[in-house]
C-alpha cells in the first residue's frame, strides 16, 4: 500500500485550500447588504392625489425612524385620498399555519388577521375601539347587558349575507372551543332581529364587552359549514381582502375584493386598504430574513429579528421603522408561602431596585426597547400617562444594598423562571443581582414545559413574563387571586388588593385616579415590575413610498391602510 | 420472492404498531400540558380543565392508548392538529411530497457523486486521485449542514443570483436544500465505496478477470463494482431514510413546509396526533425503504436471492 508522502499531502492541502478560500471569498463577496436593494417594489398606480402626512416623530440614525403617536397623528391626518400600491411582499418570522377562525389567543391581534376576517369591533393602534362589522352598540342600566347593531349590508366573499345569527353563532362556537378566556366572561347571548344581538357580561368588568366583541370574527356560518377543514386552509373571508393562494406555514397571498360590503367613504383611516396584492411569507430563519431582503424576496419583513437590524440601518437602499410594541417584559415575585420571599418585601424591593433597565435594553434588546413605568405598557388601555414622569423602581445598587439588609435574606438561591426567549436578560437579572449579594439560579425552560407551572409560585421565586394588551387583561391574568387555583398567577391571596382591583375594574370606577392606587400598592408592595417594553421593528426597502404609516396594536405596520406617495 | 416480499409488509405490522405505542407513551409522559398551550397564557384552571377534557387527556392512559390505536388502525381515520385544526392526512398529503423530493434529488446527487468518488479513491489507492477523494469525504462529513446552507445562499442566490435563497416552487427550488442535504451522504457514501471496493479489489476473482485480459473500466464496473454493492446499498437506503425524518435544519434555513418542520413544531406545541401520526407515517416509509433495500439485496447478489426463497419456503413447509 502506497502511504502519503508529504508532497502528495502538501497537493491535496493546497487544493483543498484553494476551494475553500475561493468558495468562501465568492459567498463573503455578496454577504454585505450593499446599498442596492434586489428587485423593485412592486408596480404602482396613481389613483389619487396623495397625502403630505408626516410620516413619524423622533428620529435616531439616518434611515432608522422610531414611531411614537404616529397612529393618533395618522388618525387625524389621513384622509381617504392616497396612492395605491398594486403589489407588496411581507416577510414574517413567525408560522401561520392556518387560516381557521376559531382558534386560541396567541394570533389574535396578529395584524394578518386583519386582512381575512373583519371582527364586530376593531381595536386600533392607540387602543380605540371602533365598529367595523357593528353600526353601533350600547348598554343598558346594569352595566352588564350590551346591545349591538350591525351593517345590514355584510358579506362574505362568497355573498353570503353575515347577520346576527351568524355573529351569535361564532360567539357561541368560540365560547364552546373554550380557546379565547375572554369569552368565559360572556354570561348570555341572544339574537333580537336579524341586525341586533344581545351580549350579556357576568360583570361590568372595563374593556371586557370590547375585547370579545374585537375577537369575535365576522364569519358566515353557511361558508363555514359547507367548509371541510373550518376554514384551516381555504377560507371565505369577510375582510377586504380574498386568499388567493396559502400554504401553511410558508406563505399567503391575498387580493382586494372588488365586492367588499363596507362602503369606501365609512371605512375609517385604520381600516383603509390600499394595497391590491398583498403576500405574506414566513421566513423563521434569521440570516434568510436579512437575505430575502437584499434579494428582493420580500420588500419588508415585519418584527424582524432585532440582531439583524444594524445591517440596514447605515444603508439607504432600506428604512428601519420602529414602534413601541403591545406587550412589555415584566418580572414577577412568588406569593406562595412556601418560598421566603413571598412575605418579605425588602428582599423584593432589594431586586427590583438592583436592576439597572437601560443596561437590560442594551445588553438583551441591543438598545431597541424603552423603559416601563409600570407592568403594563404605555400602549395599553388604562395606562396613566403621569406614570412616565414619575420614579419607578430607579436603579440604586446602595439602596438595593439597605433594602436587603433590611430583609431576612440569607444567602440561599433564588429560582428565575423563564422562557428560552428571555434567557439573555435572565442572566443579565442574574449578573445584577450577584452584584449586590444575591444569588439568582435560573430555571429556562422551552414554552411548552414552562406553561406547566407558570402560574405555580411555589415552584419558583421570581418569573419572567411577557404582558401587555391592556390594563384589565394584565390585571385578571396576573393579579385576580380566583382566577388560578392556587390564588394569582404568583400564587398569592392578598384580599386587599382583591378588594381594591374589583372596585377599580368596574366600568364606572375605572378612573385615572382609582388606577393609580392599584399602581401604587403593587409597586408599594414590590409584588411585580415592568423592565422594557420592546421595539416591534419593521425593515422596509426605501422605494416604498410609504409617507405616513398605520401601526395596528401588534405595533406592527399596517401596510394596507397606510398612506402612500408615487 | 414474492412471499419473501410479503412476508416483510407482514412483519411492518408489529414494527409500525411498537412505534405508535412508544410515541403514544413518550408523548403522554413528556412534561408540557397541550392544553395550556392551546389557550395561551390568559387562561384559568377552569377553562384548562375543560379543554383537557375536550381533548380527552383526562382520561386514563390505556383508554387514550385504545382509543388512539382504534381510530389510526381500524377507522383509518387520522384526526386533525389540536393548535391548527388541519387534518393531519391532508397536511402529510401536501407536505410529504415536498419532503420526498428533498430526498429524492438529495440521494440522486449523493449517489452520483459519492460512488464514482469512492471508485476513484479505491482504485487510486494512496494515490493523489485517493488523497484528494479521502479529504473530500472528510470535509463533507465535518461541515455543519446550517454553515454550508449560508455559505451556498450567500454565493448561488446573493452574489451569483442564479438560484432563489427560500420557498417553495419548481425542481430549482430545491437545488441548494439538497446540495446541503447530500453533502454528508456524498461523504458516507465515498468512504463506503472505497471500502467496499478495496476489499473486492484483490480477490482472486479479479485478478483472473484482469489476467484474461478484461479492459480495466470492466473490471470495476462489471466484477468489482457489482460484489461491493451491498454494503453500499445499506448506506444509500438508510441516507434515504434519514432524508425523510431528519431534515428538520434544511427545511428551516430553505423555509420549505415538510415532514421535518410538521413533526418538530408538532413536539414543541405538543401536538400530540401531529407527532404521533407523523411518526408513525415516517416509520412505515422507512420499513419500506428498508423493504427495497433487501430487495435490492437480492437483485444484487444471486446468493442473497435464493437464501430469501429458501428461507421462505421452509416457513411454508413448516406451517
Amino acid at each position: 500500500m502506497k502511504t502519503l508522502t508529504r508532497r502528495d499531502f502538501l497537493k491535496v492541502a493546497s487544493i483543498g485550500s484553494a476551494s475553500a478560500a475561493a468558495l468562501l471569498a465568492l459567498a463573503s463577496c455578496g454577504s454585505k447588504g450593499g446599498e442596492t436593494a434586489g428587485s423593485s417594489a412592486g408596480t404602482n398606480t396613481n389613483t389619487g392625489t396623495g397625502t403630505n402626512a408626516s410620516a413619524s416623530t423622533g428620529s435616531t440614525a439616518s434611515n432608522a425612524t422610531v414611531i411614537e403617536d404616529v397612529q393618533q397623528a395618522a388618525a387625524e391626518t389621513v384622509e381617504t385620498e392616497s396612492d395605491i400600491l398594486d403589489e407588496l411582499t411581507i416577510g414574517m418570522g413567525g408560522f401561520y399555519t392556518s387560516l381557521a377562525p376559531v382558534r386560541n389567543g396567541n394570533y389574535q391581534w396578529q395584524i394578518f388577521v386583519r386582512y381575512l376576517f373583519d371582527r364586530v369591533i376593531y381595536r386600533t393602534g392607540d387602543r380605540r375601539y371602533i365598529g367595523q362589522g357593528a353600526k353601533e352598540w350600547s348598554v343598558a342600566d346594569d352595566g352588564v347587558t350590551y346591545t349591538v347593531e350591525l351593517y345590514d349590508y355584510i358579506t362574505d366573499a362568497e355573498g353570503n349575507p353575515v347577520t346576527a345569527e351568524d355573529v351569535v353563532w361564532m360567539i357561541e362556537e368560540s365560547i364552546a372551543a373554550k380557546q379565547k378566556a375572554c369569552y368565559a366572561k360572556i354570561d348570555t347571548v341572544k339574537v333580537i332581529d336579524a341586525k341586533t344581538f344581545e351580549v350579556k357580561m357576568k360583570s361590568d368588568v372595563a374593556e371586557n364587552f370590547e375585547i370579545c366583541m374585537a375577537s369575535t370574527y365576522l364569519v358566515a356560518r353557511k361558508a363555514f359549514e359547507a367548509s371541510a377543514d373550518g376554514f384551516a386552509t381555504a377560507s371565505v373571508t369577510t375582510a377586504p381582502y380574498k386568499v388567493t393562494e396559502f400554504v401553511a406555514s410558508n406563505s399567503c397571498a391575498m387580493e382586494l375584493r372588488d365586492d367588499y360590503w363596507q362602503k369606501e367613504e365609512l371605512l375609517p383611516p385604520e381600516l383603509k386598504n390600499r394595497v391590491k396584492k398583498l403576500t405574506y411569507k414566513t421566513i423563521t430563519e434569521v440570516s434568510q430574513q436579512q437575505i430575502a431582503l437584499e434579494t428582493g424576496v420580500v420588500d419588508a419583513f415585519a418584527s424582524i429579528n432585532a440582531t439583524i437590524v444594524h445591517s440596514f440601518e447605515e444603508n439607504n437602499a432600506y428604512q428601519v421603522l420602529s414602534a413601541p410594541g403591545a406587550v412589555g417584559q415584566n418580572i414577577y415575585c412568588s406569593g406562595h408561602e412556601s418560598r421566603p420571599i413571598a412575605s418579605d418585601v425588602n428582599l423584593r424591593r432589594a431586586i427590583f431596585t438592583c436592576l439597572d433597565v437601560d443596561g437590560l435594553i442594551k445588553g438583551a434588546q441591543d438598545g431597541r426597547a424603552e423603559p416601563m413605568h409600570d407592568f403594563v405598557p404605555r400602549t395599553s388601555t388604562g395606562y396613566v400617562t403621569k406614570w412616565d414622569n414619575e420614579d419607578y423602581f430607579v436603579y440604586n445598587p446602595e439602596k438595593a444594598k439597605e433594602y436587603l439588609k433590611e430583609s431576612n435574606y440569607k444567602g440561599e438561591a433564588l429560582i428565575l423562571s423563564g422562557g428560552t426567549s428571555v434567557q439573555k436578560v435572565a442572566q443579565l437579572i442574574q449578573g445584577y443581582c450577584l452584584a449586590v449579594g444575591i444569588n439568582i439560579e435560573l430555571q429556562i425552560e422551552d414554552q411548552a414545559l414552562l406553561s406547566t407551572h407558570a402560574n405555580d409560585g411555589s415552584t419558583w421565586d421570581l418569573a419572567l413574563s411577557n404582558q401587555g394588551n391592556g390594563l384589565i387583561n394584565v390585571w385578571t391574568n396576573r393579579f385576580d387571586n380566583t382566577a388560578y387555583a392556587m390564588g394569582d398567577a404568583m400564587s398569592r391571596h392578598d384580599d386587599e388588593l382583591q378588594e381594591l382591583l374589583e372596585f377599580t375594574w368596574q366600568v364606572k370606577n375605572f378612573t385615572e385616579e382609582n388606577i393609580d392606587k392599584v399602581h401604587k400598592y403593587i409597586m408599594d408592595n414590590a409584588y411585580a415590575r415592568g423592565l422594557y417594553l420592546p421595539f416591534t421593528i419593521t425593515v422596509q426597502r426605501a422605494d416604498i413610498p410609504l409617507t405616513t404609516p398605520i401601526i395596528a396594536s401588534s405595533g406592527e405596520i399596517d401596510y394596507p391602510a397606510s398612506a402612500y406617495t408615487l | 420472492m414474492l412471499r419473501y416480499t410479503l412476508r416483510r409488509l407482514l412483519w411492518m405490522i408489529p414494527i409500525v404498531l411498537g412505534v405508535a405505542i412508544l410515541v403514544f407513551t413518550l408523548m403522554t409522559f413528556c412534561p408540557g400540558d397541550p392544553a395550556q398551550i392551546l389557550l395561551s397564557g390568559s387562561a384559568t384552571d377552569e377553562d384548562i380543565q375543560a379543554l383537557r377534557d375536550n381533548l380527552g387527556l383526562n382520561d386514563p392512559y390505556l383508554v387514550r392508548l385504545g382509543n388512539f390505536l382504534g381510530n389510526t388502525f381500524l377507522k383509518f381515520d387520522l384526526g386533525s392538529s389540536w393548535m391548527t385544526k388541519v387534518a393531519i392526512k391532508d397536511e402529510i398529503a401536501t407536505r410529504l411530497p415536498r419532503t420526498f423530493t428533498l430526498g429524492i434529488i438529495s440521494l440522486l446527487i449523493s449517489v452520483a457523486v459519492g460512488i464514482p468518488l469512492g471508485i476513484i479513491a479505491a482504485v487510486n489507492q494512496g494515490r493523489l486521485g485517493d488523497n484528494i477523494a479521502t479529504a473530500l469525504a472528510l470535509i463533507g462529513a465535518s461541515i455543519p449542514g446550517f454553515w454550508l446552507a449560508l455559505l451556498l445562499i450567500l454565493l448561488f442566490s446573493v452574489k451569483l443570483n442564479w438560484l432563489p435563497s427560500m420557498g417553495i416552487g419548481g425542481v430549482k427550488y430545491y437545488i441548494l436544500p439538497a446540495l446541503t442535504g447530500c453533502t454528508y451522504g456524498i461523504a458516507t457514501l465515498t468512504r463506503q465505496t472505497r471500502s467496499s471496493m478495496l476489499d473486492v479489489i484483490r480477490s482472486d476473482y479479479i485478478t483472473t478477470a484482469r489476467s484474461k485480459g478484461v479492459s480495466e473500466l470492466h473490471v470495476i464496473t462489471r466484477h468489482a463494482l457489482k460484489n461491493a454493492l451491498i454494503p453500499i446499498i445499506t448506506v444509500v437506503g438508510t441516507h434515504f431514510g434519514m432524508m425523510l425524518g431528519g431534515q428538520m435544519i434544511t427545511e428551516t434555513i430553505f423555509s420549505i413546509p415538510g415532514m421535518g418542520s410538521y413533526i418538530i413544531g408538532g413536539v414543541n406545541q405538543r401536538d400530540y396526533p401531529v407527532v404521533q401520526i407523523g411518526s408513525i407515517f415516517l416509520a412505515i416509509v422507512f420499513s419500506l425503504s428498508m423493504l427495497v433495500v433487501d430487495l435490492l439485496y437480492a437483485a444484487a447478489d444471486p446468493r442473497i436471492k435464493a437464501r430469501y426463497s429458501q428461507s421462505a419456503k421452509r416457513k411454508v413447509k413448516t406451517k
